[in-house]
This record gives structure tokens, sequence and C-alpha cells, in this order.
């Protein structure tokens, strides 16, 4: 076996024949993946495909039936993962503030206060450089794209290795949702910054922020298409998987 | 500028204007009827004289010291239950078990077990207060909204942290509704308790002493100063509520 997790070019997310049944319902089946370190995919498919259940198993929220599965060289819940789930700010803690919901991730590993301060102005510093979100509100007295920002940097503050995002920008307008996939990708492009999986609708999201968009489609879903998302013809071939 | 009054105030004159009419006119006469004013003299000399003021000191002390004890068990066991789906499943259907059986009905029992003092008392407002408490407090988990929980479990947070950062505030605005079921229910609890058994003080044993008395404004005055004793504390919590739990609303 390759030296996984990354540390000597293996993948950080290795997946092997997956099959997951919810009930007596089959919804994933057979399904091998891999990303490496550096990588950016998306996965996409229609309603209830099946993705946000994927994504579920990648984060160890969901017990798997068949295959083998390792997220930075560890059976998942792994260490070392960010995630913005479907409704970022719905996850948000409303009777904390925005600084305490955002330093939690540091706070679940035992991190010391002034650990969590430091890091709250670093990553404050390489999303939010203009100060736009209030550390002292609370969610609710917030619009949607600055929860939205909160929940992002509440993801990448531990500085994870890999980003799991579960339809994060479903919720914005336009102008908050090109804003926030540009912080996104300057995050992920930066030294050192996490292998992204972006469960996505938006075929903007797949063009501009991914290298590969894999497709999963059928009952129990399996894995039908992987699109280079930088070639000539993605968009084409990205909605003719997605029409299929 | 025209200052109009709190609606209550018009409702509350009205009745009382209603009451003097039938009852100070002689348009309704029976010895269980009292008016207005006799209803007044009778509560300012229960208080003058401190005997009032004892008896609705030992029912609401019977009443706090339950409801505390019940929140002090019911809080922690609602926890304890509501954060694993196996002991759900177990527990849940003997707690539905006894939510159907009138808290009262345990009193001969705990009265056999403590004797005839005021810990049988408090223990039976503690009984129902521990019930309501904990069944709302398992409610409230089960409502826990999913995103936050798949998000903290994802970041790896430990089960006393989910606890902590979670189910706690989660919990907290079904506590405190359960908090004003369990004083409304506790004050019935111990007034009657208080009425079966002889306490030495007490609503519940003043209104059956007056009652032996003939007493009518007597007993009027222990109905008055026991609804608006229990209307109080609901009003208090409810403001509580809303001061503490400022996300819910």
């Amino acid at each position: 076996m390759d030296a996984p997790g990354g540390e000597a070019g293996g993948p950080l997310i290795a997946l092997d024949g997956i099959g997951v049944t919810l009930g007596s319902s089959p919804i994933l089946a057979d399904v091998s993946l891999s990303v490496d370190p550096g990588e950016r995919l998306a996965i996409v498919g229609h309603n209830g495909a099946g993705k946000s259940t994927l994504l579920d198993v990648m984060l160890g929220l969901r017990p798997i039936d068949a295959g083998t599965l390792s997220v930075l060289d560890q059976a998942p819940p792994a260490k070392g993962v960010g995630f913005v789930p479907q409704e970022p700010g719905a996850s948000l803690l409303p009777w904390y503030t925005m600084r305490r919901n955002i330093v939690l991730p540091l706070l679940a590993r035992g991190d010391s206060g002034s650990a969590c301060d430091r890091a709250l102005a670093e990553v404050q510093g390489r999303l939010d450089p203009e100060r736009t979100l209030d550390l002292d509100a609370r969610p609710e007295n917030l619009s949607g794209g600055q929860r939205q920002l909160g929940a992002l940097m509440r993801a990448l503050i531990a500085e994870p290795r890999l980003l799991l995002c579960d339809e994060p920008f479903s919720a914005l307008d336009p102008g908050a949702r090109a804003r926030m996939r540009e912080r996104l990708r300057s995050a992920c492009e930066a030294p050192g910054g996490p292998a992204l999986v972006l469960v996505t609708h938006d075929i903007e999201d797949m063009l501009s922020l991914v290298d590969r968009v894999v497709v999963l489609s059928g009952r129990p879903a399996t894995i039908a298409h992987s699109i280079d998302s930088g070639g000539a013809s993605a968009r084409a071939d990205i909605e003719r998987a997605l029409a299929s | 500028m025209k200052v109009r009054p709190p609606p209550f105030l018009l409702t509350l004159f009205s009745v009382i204007a209603l009451w003097a009419v039938v009852t100070e006119t002689g348009l309704l006469r029976h010895r269980a009827v009292a008016g207005p004013i006799d209803t007044g003299r009778a509560l300012l000399e229960g208080f003058a004289d401190g005997t009032l003021g004892a008896d609705l000191g030992a029912t609401t002390l019977r009443v706090v010291l339950g409801v505390g004890l019940g929140l002090l068990v019911g809080l922690p066991l609602g926890l304890w239950i509501g954060t694993s789906t196996r002991r759900r499943d177990l527990l849940e259907p003997g707690m539905d078990f006894l939510r159907a059986i009138p808290p009262l009905l345990v009193f001969p029992l705990l009265l056999l077990v403590f004797g005839y003092g005021d810990r049988a008392r408090v223990g039976v407002v503690a009984y129902a207060a521990a019930l309501v408490i904990a069944l709302y407090v398992v409610a409230g988990i089960q409502r826990a909204r999913p995103e936050r929980v798949r998000v903290l479990r994802a970041m790896g947070a430990s089960r006393w942290q989910m606890l902590r950062w979670l189910h706690f505030y989660e919990v907290l605005p079904g506590s405190m509704t359960a908090l004003r079921h369990a004083v409304a229910t506790g004050l019935v609890v111990a007034v009657v308790t208080e009425m079966v058994v002889g306490a030495p003080a007490g609503l519940g044993s003043r209104a059956v002493n007056a009652q032996i008395a003939y007493d009518a404004p007597g007993i009027y005055a222990v109905i008055l100063l026991t609804g608006v004793v229990g209307s109080l504390a609901g009003h208090a919590l409810l403001a509580l509520e809303r001061r503490v739990i400022f996300w819910a609303g």
C-alpha cells in the first residue's frame, strides 16, 4: 500500500467499493474514489443521488455496509478535516458569538485561549482582511453572506489538510456567491491550503473551483463519470453527464 | 394624550364588579358565597395576624423545594436518556407509562416510605416535576438541528463537548417550558397533599380549616391568593425564559 495521507504522495481520501444502505434502501454501491493532496474535486448528481451521504461517509458520520476507506490515513472521523455543511448559517450555534463559533474546532482539540486568538486573527487576515465580519455579533444578527463567511472561517481555522463542503453556497445571492467562491478558491490555492471535496449543483462552482468532477448516478448510486474540469469541453461534458 | 389601561385590568375590574353586584346586592345568597369585600377583609386579616403569610410561605417552600429537587433529577436524567438512541428506546416507553399516572397517586406510597411529614409532600412534587422536566429534555434533544450535530461531530467534539456546547442549549427552551409546567403542577400537588393529610401550615390545610369553620371568605381568600401566586410565578418564569433564551424567539 502506498504511504497514505499525503505524507509521501499517497491519497488523502481512499474509498474502495463503498456501499451504504439506509434502512432497506441501498443508497451507494461500489463507489471507489481517491483524492490526492492539493486536488480539488466536485461531486455532482441529481437530488437524492447520494452526494451528501458520500460526504457523510468521508466525515465518518455514516456507517458503511461494504468496502474500505481511509481519510488522512485514519478511519473516519479523521482529525485534520474541515467541513462546511449545506446550511452553514443553520449550523452556527445561535447562543454563541461568531468569535466563539469560529474557534470551536480548536477548542474541540483542546487549544488554549491565546492559541485560539492567534488562529482567529490569522484566518481573519486570510479570508476577511477588510474585517467585514463582526466577530462579537451573534449569528442571528448577521446577513446570510456573513454567516457563510463565519462558517468557512470555522472550517479553515484549524488549518485542515482536507476541506469537505456540502453545497455551501446554495442559499446565497449571486453576488455573495461569487465572493465566497473567490474566498474558497484562494484559501485552497494558498501554500499549504487544503484539498477540496465540494458537493454542488452549480456548474460555475465546478468550472472555477475544482480540477475534477465526478458524477454520481443510478439507484443505488455509483460514479458514472469522471470529468477533467479544466478541459476545453468541460462545460459541455458536465452538462451531458448530468443529463444522461 | 389619551392613556388606555391594559386589557387585563379591564377584565379584572369587570369580574370584580360583577362579583360585587351578585353578592353584595343579595342577588346570590348561599353559605358557600362570599363577596369581594368579605374576601378582601379575610385576606387583610390573614396577613395582619401572620397566619396567611405563614401558610403561603409553607406551600411556596414545598413547591420550591420539590421543583428544585425535580430539576436536579429531571434535567440530568433527560440528558442521559436523550443523548443515546439505545437508552431512549429502552426507557421512553416507561416514561410515557409514568406520565399517564396522576402524580398524586404516588403520594400514599411516599407516605408509607417517609411517614406523615413534609418529606412525602415535597417528594411527590419532586416526582411530578422530575418527570415533566425529563420528558421535555428528551424531546428537546430529539429536536436538535441536524446540521449543528453534523458539524460538531465532524470537528471531533467529544460527548462532553457536545453536551456542553449543543445539547444543554438545545434543551433550555423546553426545560424552561417544563419548569413552568412543573411549578403549576407542583402548586396543585402541594395544595392537595396539604388538604388530604393535614399539614401544620399551608394553603391547602387553611382551605380545609376554613371549610370546617363554614368560613366562605377564608376559602375564597385562599383560592384567590393561590391563583395570584401561581399566575405571578408563571409570568416571572416566562419573562426569565424570554430574557435568557434570546435565540429561541
